[in-house]
């Protein structure tokens, strides 16, 4: 009996233990993998007069989003080397070592919580950074505000998450229903004479919310809105929707989806002859994937954008250019940067001008600054609005040319090509 | 198998609870309870682990829920993620658009997770074996589709969002106690049910199920029973869920890894015990939690705990329950003659 008693109280005992131990986690075995702790040399003395700021981000490494939570952490890593590279971020008078801390969320919300928990609770970082995408943003704001840490995020568009008046929780990128803003302003500004949009939906929160803020977008642009109805998400025909929208033969149509949808509606309008004179999509034509997919039938097809990396922008913080974070990017990573790291770049920059303007680390007084930010960066404009929201950047649009390249057509100002116009129609290709 | 009849007449009789081995290891479980119960009053009782604790303890719950039809009535029900939902939906949906407070909207969250429960348990519960786990893996999967395309009822993909639990700051132990009241809860009552008529229905379902109808138990009533009940503990959980998460999305409370883990719980602690449920969900959720903050290994967390999980298995199908209510010695030759006993 005894052995077999001993078994149970050593299991028992375990996982009392393990509790216990694990609730001050801080001080044992860091996880080296998830630990992202810059360079070796800011971990040097411990004196007294050291300074150090420590953001903590749960990203998804595994699972759905791995990819783009690489991009998110590569954005944010990026940011970390070339800030501390100069010594830190300046607070009052001297300068504070950045130190990052994350974990993988593994793509699920309830994980994210819990890291963001962690986060917050047991290893005591100074500020938060976000996920990847809405859902687990949702998620992780509301334990930020629950603990009274701000949390700025960039990769969760939706505005449910800010629509709940949370007071800590900020995001540097446009929210979804701006999405199809850049697109309706580029197409009045060529073509004045337009007049009526249809619009087709993915049936997802992210979508909902780019279409139904095109709706009222367009119409207060005095556009007609003729055609708005939704597909299933992972839809593989949407054949029906495209004959209703070309019965009422819209001079703009407009797709709130992700990629796989809008090159199934790129062919199927092909096959069934719907030419209006702008084809643009939320998400999909500003991927190379999309080209790849649709060949020349990518042609003039125009698709919303975050940032791209020849956006004329010019700032005084660190990266200055989005030229010169993509050439930083390329370097450090071999590619050209995708939005989502450079909008996690952004982020920081957000906190880093925020804590310059306070002068402290102080919590509650950088969500001050946080919340009278104004300020111009390589990534666009970095203001928020009462909710926490970033309204003020314009969604750059771009387009596919005849060439085969991909070039940024709006804004204006920040442009490199003219935009295209008007879509050749299939029957005079 | 005859050990498995005897288990629920083990702790039928308060006098024997404290007697011999069977008495030290329910005392030890007693105090670890009492230890849960405290817990959030203990100094390193961070946010983090009454988060994590609130999980184990919500997937605890619904897998004591999941024991009675999959563990004593041996029914494969791979759908009860759907319960989950509709507790959640439920739950929201009332304190949404009714305006109803917490409490009340839970019970009508539970309810309505039963009702459905008896309502397509008595045409499904016909089926046996893979048929009837075909069937409930259907049933939740299409009610998440429902739930994610009726916008005008259940705000479609959009989800609907919940009120916050207020004061804010103690939203933590709020929840913390709803999940382990509940699972307590369930524990409680799988030990009352099991020394009533139903919990032996239950298990002379699982032994033979023609045998049981023949001795004139009505096994279609005991079998959705046993599914309404289940149905109960997985919609309480849901509903705390909903309103602990503050939000409701059908592809979030409708997905299939919840079913699998309170599966997966069970089966680790061991399918038709009072405890096994309950000890399995702690050990699954914290060899997870131990494997990505404290093991070095980076992606392979996931795959280290397949292998955990296979190897558990394999060696002891019938759970850790077998070895630890001591109804097994510990031994590579019991071991041995598991792999003899339950393979294919």
């Amino acid at each position: 009996m005894s052995k077999r008693l001993l078994i149970l109280i050593v299991v028992l005992l375990i996982t009392v233990m393990a509790l216990a131990a694990c609730s001050k986690a801080t001080t044992p075995a860091p996880a080296q993998e998830q630990t992202q702790e810059q360079t070796t040399e800011e971990k040097a003395p411990a004196g007294g007069e050291e300074c150090k700021v420590v953001f903590g981000a749960a990203v998804s490494l595994t699972g759905k989003y791995a990819k783009e939570g690489e991009y998110v952490k590569n954005g944010y890593e990026l940011y970390v080397e070339e800030i501390n590279k100069q010594g830190g971020i300046p607070v009052g008078d001297k300068r504070c070592k950045v130190e990052l801390k994350i974990y993988d969320d593994e793509s699920n919300a309830d994980r994210s919580a819990q890291l963001v928990e962690k986060l917050i609770t047991e290893d005591k970082v100074t500020f938060l950074l976000g996920p990847y995408g809405s859902g687990n943003t949702f998620a992780t704001t509301a334990i930020a505000e629950k603990y009274k840490v701000p949390m700025v995020e960039a990769n969760g568009a939706a505005t449910k998450i800010f629509n709940r008046g949370f007071k800590y929780s900020f995001a540097v990128l446009t929210p979804a229903p701006y999405y199809l803003r850049g697109i309706i302003d580029m197409a009045l500004d060529k073509d004045p004479n337009l007049k009526t949009v249809a619009i087709v939906i993915e049936n997802g929160a992210f979508a909902l919310e780019v279409a139904q803020g095109a709706k009222d977008y367009a119409e207060e642009k005095g556009l007609d809105v003729v055609y708005f109805d939704k597909y299933a998400k992972a839809a593989k025909d949407v054949s029906s929707l495209i004959t209703a929208m070309k019965s009422k033969n819209p001079d703009i149509v407009l797709g709130a989806g992700h990629l796989q949808d809008t090159i199934l509606v790129m062919k199927q309008s092909k096959d069934l002859g719907l030419s209006p004179k702008v084809f643009g999509f939320s998400v999909g034509p500003t991927s190379p994937e999309f080209r790849k997919a649709l060949g020349k039938d990518a042609d003039y097809v125009v698709g919303a954008a975050q940032w791209t990396p020849e956006l004329k922008y010019k700032s005084d913080d660190i990266f200055g250019t989005p030229q010169h974070f993509t050439e930083l990017y390329k370097a450090k990573y071999g590619e050209i940067p995708p939005y989502q790291a450079a909008e996690s770049a952004a982020a920081l920059i957000a906190y880093q001008k925020a804590i310059e303007a306070a002068g402290s680390l102080d919590k509650d007084k950088v969500r001050d600054a946080l919340a009278a930010l104004d300020y111009d960066s390589f990534y666009g404009k970095l203001k928020f609005n009462e909710q926490g929201m970033n309204v003020y950047k314009p969604m750059a649009v771009m387009q596919n040319y005849t060439d085969g390249g991909l070039y940024t057509v709006w804004p204006k100002e920040a442009a490199v090509k003219e935009f295209l116009y008007p879509f050749v129609p299939w029957d005079q290709r | 198998m005859s050990d498995q009849k005897k288990a629920p007449i083990r702790f039928s009789s308060l006098d024997g609870l404290f007697k011999g081995r069977q008495g030290v290891l329910f005392s030890i479980f007693l105090l670890f309870i009492l230890f849960l119960g405290v817990f959030p009053f203990l100094p390193f009782a961070s946010g983090f682990w009454l988060n994590t604790l609130t999980l184990i303890l919500l997937l605890a719950a619904m897998s004591i829920g999941w024991n009675f039809i999959g563990g004593y009535t041996g029914y494969a029900a791979f759908g009860n993620v759907a319960f989950f939902g509709i507790g959640a939906y439920g739950t929201g949906l009332s304190m949404i658009r009714l305006g109803l407070s917490f409490f009340p909207a839970l019970l009508i969250g539970a309810v309505a997770a039963m009702v459905f429960a008896i309502l397509i348990g008595l045409p499904i519960l016909r089926l046996k074996g893979h048929y009837f786990a075909i069937a409930t893996v259907a049933i939740a999967t299409a009610l998440g589709e429902i739930a994610d395309s009726w916008t005008s009822f259940t705000g479609g993909a959009a989800g609907i969002t919940l009120p916050f639990f207020d004061p804010i700051e103690w939203s933590g132990q709020f929840f913390y106690y709803m999940a382990y009241l509940l699972a307590i809860g369930g524990l409680l009552l799988t030990w009352f049910i099991l020394n009533r008529k139903m919990g032996y229905s239950w298990v002379a379902i699982r032994e033979d199920e023609d045998a049981a109808n023949m001795m004139g138990i009505n096994t279609t009533w005991s079998k959705v029973m046993a599914f309404a009940l289940s149905a109960l503990m997985a919609g309480l959980a849901g509903g705390i869920y909903a309103y602990w998460k503050t939000f409701v999305l059908a592809e979030e409370v409708f997905k299939i890894e919840y079913t699998l883990q309170m599966i997966l719980a069970a089966v680790l602690g061991g399918t038709g015990t009072i405890f096994g449920p309950f000890i399995g969900a702690f050990i699954y959720y914290i060899l997870i939690t131990l494997l990505v903050f404290f093991l070095p290994v980076g992606q392979l967390h996931a795959t280290i705990l397949g292998a955990i999980i296979i190897l558990v298995m394999v060696f002891t199908p019938k759970g850790l329950m077998d070895f630890i209510s001591g109804r097994k010695k510990l031994s590579i030759n019991a071991l041995l003659e598991n792999i003899r006993t339950y393979r294919v």
